[in-house]
């Protein structure tokens, strides 16, 4: 094995590692521990986050690859989400303050999770009737066949435009696909809330302009039964 | 509904666990004289990157992630003082105060919040009113080909 001469590391290099928080740290040491093989994965997934032409969707799904790619958990099934979208939603399930809406909060996983096993199996079996390749479906959609693999693989849930989009390229109802389209309305507000974005200089304008202004005189209620902590 | 029958408990959907689990939000459930559901909606505060990216500071704003009516609550009771959209509407408002002022005492500067957000359908005229009336105002460049954005200034 080479070795490295450490006077060629930048000092640059040096002070980042230093200002590095433990969970960056435990990033770069799992992609250390991954073969070549699945770092050029995680190193191509960063390239499309960073490119312009990038949609909000596929970033999502490339931040989801690198993620399974890094944090799967084999004892937890091979391909499910990486631990921060599992650790969420399994500590509200299991740790939630009020003792009596856990198996609430259960309930609406099982739910959600079984309509997107539903989704997976209708889409395969739409797909083998209508003798559609996944490539050929990435095309109609405009996204990846990645990202295609990924939702028949229970990888990613899709998102509703996606159902929509998916539905109209297979010319089959949304409903043929998800059975329940108000649950797949959920999966819009969560992926659209947890993607940041980087705002343009017109909608930074725009944010600015808001907070400069007069607050709004309103009336506010209290409800009764509301208890806050 | 009449006044102190109009309960209002933490009913955590799908969506506001992942809100609780990573971001400081809340769910609120509106339930009607006989405890069924009538609308619901949820807040939670949020960061997006603010210009110029990649490295520009956080813009924090609360934003309403959901916010819905049955439609056959709709317009009822007719006593705007009890009407189910203005309680929603108002509850909403009050709580956002309520958390700004807790993330004002417990939070840096730069994560303080005087904003509400949220994105209504362009085509729903009604609901668009109900906000105006609420002091919610169009926020510019924020539009897709279905939604459009709106702002409340809090007053805190």
């Amino acid at each position: 094995m080479e070795t490295m001469n450490l006077k060629d590391i930048p000092n640059d290099a040096f002070r980042a590692i230093l200002k590095m928080d433990a969970k960056q740290r435990e990033f770069i040491h799992r992609f250390l521990e991954c073969s070549d093989e699945v770092q050029s994965v995680v190193r191509s997934m960063f390239a499309v986050i960073e490119h312009s032409l990038t949609t909000d969707e596929d970033r999502q799904r490339a931040m989801t690859t690198i993620t399974d790619a890094l944090f799967v958990n084999p004892m937890e099934g091979h391909g499910r989400y990486g631990f921060d979208f599992l650790t969420a939603e399994r500590d509200a399930a299991q740790k939630h303050e009020q003792v009596e809406r856990r198996p609430v909060v259960a309930a609406r996983l099982d739910q959600l999770d079984s309509q997107e096993a539903t989704f997976a199996e209708r889409l395969r079996k739409i797909l083998d009737e209508k003798n559609v390749t996944q490539e050929e479906l990435a095309v109609r959609i405009d996204c990846t066949q990645s990202a295609i693999s990924k939702m028949l693989s229970r990888n990613a849930r899709p998102q509703r435009k996606t159902i929509l989009k998916v539905a109209q390229a297979l010319n089959v109802q949304p409903t043929d696909l998800w059975p329940n389209m108000e649950v797949a309305a959920i999966l819009d507000s969560v992926n659209d809330f947890f993607v940041d974005r980087e705002l343009t200089a017109e909608q930074s304008k725009s944010i600015e302009a808001a907070s400069a202004r007069t607050a709004a005189k309103v009336k506010t209620r209290e409800l009764p039964s509301r208890k806050r902590k | 509904m009449g006044e102190g029958g109009d309960g209002v408990d933490q009913q955590l959907g799908s969506a506001g666990l992942h809100r609780e689990a990573r971001h400081e939000g809340l769910d609120l459930s509106k339930r009607g004289e006989d405890d069924s559901i009538v609308g619901f909606s949820s807040l939670a505060a949020t960061g997006w990157q603010k210009w110029p990216p990649p490295d520009g500071k956080r813009s924090r704003l609360l934003y309403v992630p959901q916010l819905g009516l049955d439609q056959k609550f709709r317009g009822y009771p007719p006593d705007p003082e009890w009407r189910y959209s203005n309680q929603i509407l108002e509850h909403l408002i009050g709580e956002a105060v309520l958390l700004a002022k807790q993330i004002q005492q417990e939070k840096p500067p730069s994560k303080h919040v005087d904003l509400i957000t949220l994105k209504v359908h362009r085509d729903n005229v009604a609901a668009r009113r109900l906000y105006e009336r609420y002091g919610f105002e169009l926020l510019h460049g924020f539009d897709d080909n279905e939604h459009l954005m709106m702002s409340h200034k809090l007053g805190l």
